[in-house]
């Protein structure tokens, strides 16, 4: 439904986005997720027509945007980021503009506006100016202008920006919702929310696509070892140190640090301690627990971490940041 | 297009939903209100919203760039631009669509001021003229539409609205100085095409009237290159290049968009055409002035110098108009307005003057090697009279003083040795002045625009050189006859032989000088410059060969009284009046020969054209405009004059006048009796019809048929299928001071007739007194027609016993008793008299023309000079039919058919009737806080009802 072919797109000197290339099947809803100046609104400006590819080729259900844009725009229904609405409009008349805007035919819009304010729960604002409205019902009165011509294809910029999490979660499930029988990219730099919803994730960093995937099999690609966390008592002579000794020295152990996070009794002797594992080690809480015991540490806690979308994407964002493009993961 | 209207309506309809659309509406109709109370509601000012729509144009240069400010600059700020971008609607349609919003709301703005047309309706009389009032709307809508796509482009370019407006207004102001400040100061052509650009002119002609293509064209493909920049650079936005690159590439954009927009101008210029829409016409030329206009061979210019700080703005404005039409009748025809108060203006006479010197060069080098030749020939003849006078001296000496003759004869060589003396000093220090005078300019030092005076030189010399000259002719008939005297002694005699010649010699070389500059060519550059200084003036500069015409501008500017009095606004008047200055003043410079007039008459040499006399006024103003009167006393000497002084090339066209004497008079000690005068000037009129001469003949009652003979002036013009009943004179009953009277002054207002001279007088108030009626036989080879043609009835009827009525004084007339009455059927007629007639006939393979007026009361200072009046809305002279009536028939005569005159087009000019102080004040409250609050009103209704 959506392809992009290897587009790219500079400014002046810094490249925003680099040969990046991508395509949605009818129906799939796909997260485009990257850290702020990852190259994702750039590429979302460029799929949805407002900017032009310096080179490449974007496609909407089989119309290119730049030969055929009016064809193309016709199907996106799209939500820019902060949802930019005209204020001194009423939300009924600013649906009805849009509406004639995607050229929906004249007696249907009316019905199509109470069905798309339907779907977006904003019936009961219909007759207020959108700028007395809050923040939250601005956005789906937004979401409600992009459904208001029933895309096909529907693009989401940072939908959930600024919400508080209560209109988080409503707006979650309302995109899930919608997204039923559409073809559906949703931008974000939130992660929950792109793990939580979507089919696929993309995720872009310095203007590149560094994975692809379904959210499970990015994890899995990602092939990294399981980390341990274990909360121990040590004597408060020996320290933290005499502790991360010990840990370090069970079979299996690559590395062993303290966590970021120290507990807040730490003056008694506690500690939190991270444990990398080598790759491909089977399951060493038992050794780590025979460890700690043999050398007189005290376990208060002690749990396996698997890695997270966030931990991959932090990764990735980390290396691309140090080492610039590399192909991580196995994947896109 | 459903898209672009699409977003065409949203934006008009957002710029209801903003107080601030509201506010701008109320406050543009506030100012204008302003406008309209100070610029136009002024009581005896023309009902017309000239004035008002020139300075709401002004209006829309900061209002116009506040409504299109927003335009992109605020979606740009808010965002809303993504939306808008990503809709399926082309930069086109976004660009399109806003424009048109913008320009929809722009002319929902103008409906309040229809009000102003409404008050004008109400309270000028007659009703104004609608056409002008329409042009004037179509010119807001055009400079609006115009003003807001500048404004489009530049909040284009910008997020910020402030900068989006202050750019859209500066560069409006830049442009007018540009187009006006600028342009003057640079040479002809750059001059021009920045002109061409002038948004100011434009909106000008539009308030007063005018429709011109181009102008539109210029708007239209003005605003549409600035829409087109405005997609141009959302576009370049979407491309988002680099910045070298998008500037490379919006250079070469504007470059091919505005040479295309430059290109379609100007074939919207060369094929262009102007409509007039007042309904009046007053800014097209009248059928006569365009006829003068197409006879221009060459490039003529009409120079306009007046100081515009003394006059008045709109006066000068009408005269600009008409100066305007003329410009726009004619390739040939080039203006120009010089302001004598500013220092541009004093640039611009040095350079016109430069200008008609330069083209007058061979001339001007001609006139002055000419000069400086005379002055050199007096200075020879200076010492050569030094000479003569010592040769005087000697042949006094000679004489014996023996006889009373010699002792006088003496005296009289010692006299003339004196007065030749006196004579050679005066010749030789005036020659050497001139030299002197001339030095700078024969070698070229001096400055370009500095000419030399030749009129304050050139006539003293040639007074002096005439004295010299008839005293020089004296003595030498003196010194003839002394030479040639039997009687006298044989030695002085001898003596004074040499001396005759010497001085006939010198007398030739002195009229030679005096010839030759009395030949001096005429500078027009020196005439122009002479007009240039002695202040506002209004000058046709033909090419050199055609010379220079003014017009006088004060009979322009014309005292207000006489038209307060016709309840007229005096600068209703100046159009029309300018425009046949200027045609007559264009029609001096094309004609090509003016005609001499000569008056033939059976009275005492000089009677008509002397100081004072019939003619000496009319004559005075025929020679201003090159039209040379010759007073021929035909009976006293029947000897043709001769015309060598106004017509030394004899190629002129002549045109005889003969005035009709009184064939009443009795004969006196001085001469003949009026029968007798008649008799011999009918025989002299004869003569001139029978040798082919166009001849007017003025009429006048006469006793002849009633001792049963022919008059015998009535009866030359047989041969032109004309009779006149000169026996029977037309007397019109009327009531007197005491009763009932019968008075020879006849007063019509002649039809509109099929000769030209009829045409040209028709519908002007003419008078006649002792109107002779005239008789029009089918005649073989004449083709005559009336040109003058009273109605009949029972009030006017032709009376055979006049005599004892015309020896009254015109106040005797009224109280005499036995006033005659008409009593045959004949006398009277119920259709028409016809008092005036031309005929022409092929004479000698030529043509010849006659025109007969059946009055000799008709012409002449004392009916021309009469004051002025109001005719048809127009100010004229009292009888300013008759006044045509002669210009027409001389024109006419001296086959100058097209400086006929086609007669009075003007009507009553819609008018500001006087208010009363209540009146005034309402309509003042009502347009200054009436209409502002109520749009004001209607908005605050407007955000009620739809929240």
């Amino acid at each position: 439904m959506i392809l992009v072919d290897c587009i790219s797109k500079s400014f002046g000197s810094l490249r925003a986005v680099r040969e990046v290339s991508f395509e949605l099947p009818r129906g799939q809803i796909a997260g485009l997720l990257g850290p702020n100046g990852a190259g994702k609104s750039t590429t979302i400006r460029m799929i949805t027509g407002f900017l032009t590819p310096d080179s490449g080729r974007i496609s909407i259900a089989g119309h290119d945007i730049q030969s055929q844009p009016t064809r193309a725009k016709s199907v996106i229904g799209y939500l820019p980021e902060s949802a930019p609405i005209y204020p001194e409009m009423s939300v009924r008349g600013y649906l009805k503009h849009r509406a004639k805007l995607y050229g929906v035919p004249g007696r249907t819009i009316s019905s199509r506006i109470d069905h798309a304010m339907g779907q977006t729960r904003i019936t009961d604002v219909a007759k207020r100016r959108v700028g007395q409205l809050s923040k939250g019902y601005r956005q789906r009165v937004g979401l409600a202008a992009a459904l208001v011509h029933d895309p096909k294809v529907l693009i989401l910029d940072e939908p959930t920006n600024g919400l508080d999490p209560t209109q988080i979660r409503e707006a979650r499930s309302l995109i899930r919702e919608l997204s039923e029988d559409r073809t559906t990219l949703l931008c974000s730099h939130i992660l929950p929310e792109v793990e939580r919803t979507c089919d696929r994730v993309i995720i872009m960093a310095g203007g590149q696509i560094r994975a692809d995937g379904t959210p499970s099999e990015l994890i899995h690609s990602a092939q990294r070892s399981p980390k341990y966390i274990i909360e121990v008592r040590t004597n408060p002579s020996a320290g933290i140190e005499h502790a991360l000794r010990t840990l370090a020295g069970v079979p299996g152990v690559a590395i062993s640090r303290p966590a970021d996070n120290q507990p807040l009794d730490s003056n008694k002797g506690w500690s939190i301690i991270e444990l990398e594992a080598e790759p491909g080690e089977r399951d060493l809480r038992e050794a780590i627990a025979a460890a700690a015991e043999d050398h007189g540490l005290f376990i208060r806690e002690l749990r396996t971490q698997m890695p997270t979308l966030e931990s991959l994407f932090v990764q990735l964002v980390d290396t691309a940041n140090e080492s610039g493009p590399t192909q991580t993961g196995g994947v896109s | 297009m459903s898209r672009m209207l699409t977003i065409a309506q949203r934006e008009l309809s957002s710029m209801f939903r903003v107080p601030a659309g509201w506010i701008i509406i109320a406050l543009f109709a506030f100012l204008t209100g302003v406008l309209f109370v100070n610029q136009t509601l002024i009581p005896g000012q023309p009902g017309s919203l000239r004035y008002f729509f020139m300075y709401a144009g002004w209006l829309l240069i900061p209002i116009a760039p506040a409504v299109s400010m927003r335009l992109m600059s605020e979606e740009y700020r808010s965002g809303s631009f993504e939306a808008l971008r990503t809709a399926p609607a082309g930069d086109w349609s976004v660009t399109l669509g806003k424009y048109l919003g913008s320009v929809a709301y722009l002319m929902l703005m103008l409906v309040p001021s229809v009000v102003y047309p409404i008050v004008l309706f109400l309270v000028s009389e007659p009703a104004p003229d609608w056409g002008p009032i329409l042009a004037g709307y179509l010119m807001l809508v055009l400079v609006g539409m115009l003003y807001l796509a500048i404004g489009m482009l530049a909040s284009s370019l910008t997020a910020s609205q402030t900068l989006a407006f202050l750019g859209t207004v500066m560069s409006l102001i830049l442009l007018m100085v540009l187009t006006s400040v600028i342009a003057n100061q640079l040479s002809v052509e750059w001059a021009q095409a920045l002109h061409a650009l002038s948004i100011t002119e434009r909106v000008s002609e539009l308030a007063k009237g005018v429709i011109d293509t181009s102008t539109v064209a210029f708007f239209l493909i003005g605003s549409v290159w600035m829409l087109v920049l405005g997609a141009g650079a959302l576009e370049i936005r979407r491309l988002g290049r680099p910045r070298s690159y998008t500037a490379l590439t919006c250079l070469v954009f504007v470059l091919l968009t505005g040479s295309a927009a430059g290109f379609l101008g100007y074939i919207t210029h060369l094929k262009h055409a102007r409509f007039d829409v007042t309904s009046t016409s007053v800014h097209e030329l009248s059928d006569r002035a365009s006829r003068i206009v197409e006879r221009l061979t060459d490039e003529t210019r009409i120079v306009l110098a007046v100081s515009r700080s003394n006059a008045d703005a709109r006066t000068l404005d009408l005269i600009g108009d008409v100066i305007g039409a003329y410009e726009n009748s004619s390739e040939l025809i080039s203006t120009q307005f010089i302001d004598l108060d500013s220092g541009e203006g004093i640039s611009e006479t040095k350079r016109l003057l430069q200008d008609l010197a330069e083209r007058e060069q061979g001339t001007i080098r001609a006139n002055l090697d000419a000069l400086r030749d005379a002055a050199e020939s007096m200075e020879r003849a200076g010492t050569r009279l030094a000479a003569l006078s010592t040769g005087l001296g000697q042949l006094r000496d000679l004489i014996p003083a023996n006889t009373q003759t010699n002792v006088n004869n003496r005296a009289v060589f010692e006299q003339r040795a004196a007065i030749v003396r006196l004579a050679a000093r005066d010749l030789r220090s005036q020659s050497e002045n001139i030299l002197k005078q001339l030095e700078p300019y024969v070698n070229g030092n001096a400055s370009p625009d500095d000419l030399f005076p030749f009129d304050t030189y050139a006539q003293p010399v040639e007074q002096s050189l005439l004295q010299q000259v008839t005293q020089l002719d004296d003595l030498a008939a003196q010194l003839d006859a002394f030479a040639s005297a039997a009687e006298l002694a044989a030695e002085p005699r001898n003596a004074a032989r040499p001396l005759v010649s010497q001085t006939e010699s010198l007398r030739d070389e002195l009229a030679g000088a005096m010839d030759r500059v009395a030949r001096l060519d005429r500078i027009d550059a020196v005439r122009v410059g002479r007009a240039l200084e002695t202040g506002e003036t209004l000058l046709i500069i033909g090419p050199p060969e055609q010379g220079v015409a003014a017009v006088d501008l004060e009979s322009l500017l014309l005292p207000s009284e006489s038209l307060e009095r016709a309840g007229l606004s005096a600068v209703g008047v100046i159009g029309p009046r300018t425009q046949e200055h200027i045609a007559s003043a264009m029609a001096r410079l094309v004609a090509p020969a003016q005609p001499v007039l000569i008056f033939v008459h059976a009275g005492q040499p000089g009677e008509l054209l002397g100081a004072s006399q019939l003619y000496t006024q009319t004559a005075l103003e025929l020679r201003e405009r090159g039209i040379d009167s010759v007073d021929w006393a035909a009976v006293e000497s029947p000897e043709h004059p001769r015309l060598d002084s106004v017509d030394p090339l004899g190629n002129r066209p002549r045109v005889y006048l003969v005035v009709a004497p009184d064939s009443t008079t009795q004969s006196t000690q001085s001469g003949l009796s009026g029968a007798k005068r008649t008799e011999a000037l009918g025989t002299i009129v004869h003569r001139l019809l029978d040798s082919g001469h166009d001849v007017l003949v003025s009429l006048s009652p006469s006793i002849f048929p009633s001792a049963g003979k022919p008059d015998p002036i009535a009866a030359t013009l047989a041969p032109f299928g004309l009779s006149a009943d000169v026996g029977r004179p037309i007397l019109n009953e009327r009531m007197g001071p005491v009763g009932r009277i019968a008075d020879p002054v006849t007063t019509l207002i002649p039809e509109r007739g099929a000769h030209d001279i009829a045409r040209a007088v028709s519908g002007l108030n003419t008078v006649l007194t002792w109107a002779i009626p005239l008789e029009i036989v089918e005649t073989q080879g004449v083709a005559a027609a009336p040109i003058l043609v009273a109605a009949g009835g029972d009030e006017r009827w032709g009376e055979s016993a006049w005599v004892n009525l015309w020896r009254r004084t015109p106040q005797s007339r009224q109280v005499m008793p036995n006033q005659p009455v008409y009593n045959e059927r004949d006398d009277v007629r119920t259709d028409s008299w016809v008092l005036g007639a031309a005929a022409e006939r092929q004479h000698a393979g030529e043509q010849q023309r006659v025109v007969v007026v059946g009055s000799n009361g008709w012409s002449g200072d004392a009916v021309f000079t009469g004051r002025e009046q109001v005719v048809d809305g127009r100010v004229t002279r009292r009888w300013p039919g008759n006044r045509t009536l002669f210009d027409a028939s001389i024109a006419w005569l001296a086959g100058l058919d097209d400086l006929i005159g086609t007669g009075t087009d003007a009507r009553p000019i819609a008018t500001i009737q006087a208010l009363d102080e209540r009146q005034y004040s309402l309509i003042r409250w009502v347009l200054l806080a009436g209409l502002p609050a109520f749009v004001l009103i209607l908005g605050m209704a407007y955000r009620l009802a739809f929240g």
